[in-house]
């Protein structure tokens, strides 16, 4: 929910939309579809003649796959004339789909490994820190070290999937560069949450952030930071709204951090010759307001010519990784993809950087379809380049 | 070739419960991933073998593959040492799904203890798909 919702129930959120349509003209989803029930508005519609007028009891099949078929990026949210709080309507609508037996089977199997081992994958969360073992040396104070200042949160993503494990690869190293008093959580991390919240399991997150709060508050942890932009803004915007209190340590993205120890001198990079873009991801940009710390990040590295896509920013066009859609719907993921890398690729860039691994798995999957030659990697991948000796 | 759901399956090799195939070579095993396992896995995005002259234990996991939301493990089906890996599918995992018998994994030369008696047959094979297709229907 944003600061400024004034969201009460789905049925009477679902009143409030005067139909004006300013939905459609950023829905990724709509550019794919391109029906009038793909859109928000079409979304709305039909919530608002279950729920708000009851002319119907169920959600028929298409009506659900509309819903599944959303990214969740925030764009709709961002052009709504009527400020609703279409994130918000959205959840809950997944949460109807889940209490009428009719949400997806990729949505249960994401609960059920949640709940099971309290991460999306099926292995066991004490396996979180097996990434580590492609560093030449793992650092000691890895695990749960007492005394540590800052903890990387490192989420399910990176944790688990070794094409991802590169990120916390060079976000430990450039902690370590900088002489940061840092560890990580170890089997002790559970998911933030998110995959619950897009899967309408709302009601299980409070488990999750519990866990998750208080054993960050119990390691003494000044400044907790992660690499995964949906993790970031589960982490700053919804975990407050459930502990009923702020969270008593501060909460910063990892570019926010390094764009901090670069400033202070920590971090020197060296010159490196390439042509960047950014894909600023939608949990991080649009959702979160954070934009000029990547910014920084790569116009810190001397020799970089650095260019902006034409979307970008609070404008950005999502990569469609979010929302559980790659599940749900991997064609369709796929093909917002595709627009996005089109996009990229008339920049001239020959690398394209984002600061989540979700963006950058889908990126470089849409690259490789589209024999497109752009190498796609995190911001703290490309500092660690400029950086290492 | 033996048709068992909406696969074909070689007669000549032999099938592991993790989905994937395994051919008995003079001195070496090579294994792969079966089509039933990619239509469970979807596209392969990235894969991730161990290198070769690791040992590796029969049942134990050596690697990874990942695609889209879901990473799944790869699993030794014998104990002994890598000696190849298809470097061709690391670079380009999406081959896998063009023709997975093709595209192998690796290869394995056995320890001398070969133990391959968990692995299953074709009719074997058939018996144990056939009702797993029956309990995910």
């Amino acid at each position: 929910m944003s600061a400024n919702s004034f969201y009460k129930t789905l049925a009477e959120e679902s009143l409030i939309c005067g139909r004006c349509g300013s939905c459609r003209s950023e829905c990724p989803t709509f550019r794919e579809i391109g029906w009038e029930s793909a859109t928000p508005r079409g979304k709305i519609s039909q919530a608002r003649e279950i729920f708000a007028r009851q002319q119907r009891d169920k959600i028929s099949p298409e009506f659900a796959k509309r819903i599944t078929q959303c990214t969740m990026c925030g764009a709709c949210t961002k052009n709504c004339a009527a400020r609703i709080d279409l994130q918000t309507f959205w959840q809950e609508l997944r949460g109807k789909l889940v209490e009428q037996g009719v949400a997806p089977q990729a949505y249960t199997a994401i609960v059920s490994n949640l709940k099971d081992k309290k991460n999306i994958t099926n292995f066991a969360n004490v396996t979180r820190l097996d990434w580590a073992e492609d560093m030449d040396e793992v650092p000691e104070n890895l695990d749960q070290e007492p005394g540590a200042e800052v903890a990387y949160f490192v989420g399910c993503v990176s944790s688990f999937f070794p094409r991802a494990a590169q990120i916390p690869v060079a976000v430990v190293q450039l902690l370590q560069k900088a002489e940061v008093n840092f560890t990580t959580m170890g089997g002790e991390e559970w998911c933030c949450g998110f995959p619950l919240l897009a899967a309408g399991a709302a009601g299980e997150i409070e488990e999750f952030v519990r866990h998750n709060v208080e054993t960050i508050q119990k390691m003494g942890i000044k400044t907790l930071v992660t690499s995964c932009s949906s993790c970031y803004h589960t982490w700053s915007h919804v975990y407050p709204k459930i502990m009923g209190k702020e969270l008593g340590f501060r909460v910063a993205h990892v570019t926010e951090y390094l764009a901090e120890l670069l400033q202070a001198g920590r971090l020197v990079p060296n010159e490196l010759e390439e042509t960047v873009t950014y894909h600023d991801p939608c949990d991080l940009g649009r959702n979160s307001g954070v934009f000029e710390p990547p910014r920084q990040i790569i116009r810190s590295i001397p020799g970089i010519t650095f260019v902006e896509m034409p979307t970008h920013g609070m404008d950005s066009t999502c990569c469609g990784g979010g929302g559980n859609l790659q599940g749900a719907d991997s064609k369709l993921a796929d093909a917002i993809a595709g627009k996005r890398i089109a996009e990229a690729a008339e920049t001239k860039a020959n690398i394209l950087v984002s600061a989540c691994q979700q963006c950058e798995q889908m990126l470089e999957k849409a690259a490789r379809k589209e024999k497109i030659p752009l190498q796609v990697m995190d911001v703290t991948e490309l500092l660690w380049m400029a950086v290492e000796d | 070739m033996v048709r068992i759901g909406d696969w074909d399956f070689p007669e000549d090799l032999l099938y592991d419960r993790h989905n994937q195939w395994i051919a008995n070579l003079d001195n070496k095993i090579r294994f792969g991933l079966t089509p039933y396992g990619l239509a469970i896995t979807g596209d392969v995005l990235y894969l991730a073998l161990p290198e070769a002259g690791a040992v590796v234990e029969k049942g134990s996991g050596c690697g990874s593959l990942e695609a889209g939301k879901w990473v799944g493990r790869i699993y030794a089906p014998v104990s002994g040492r890598i000696v190849q890996v298809n470097d061709e599918v690391v670079k380009q995992p999406g081959s896998i799904g063009k023709s997975p018998y093709s595209n192998w994994f690796a290869e394995i030369e056995p320890s001398e203890s070969l133990d391959m008696t968990e692995l299953m047959t074709i009719n074997q094979l058939s018996d144990w798909l056939t009702e797993e297709l029956k309990q995910d229907a």
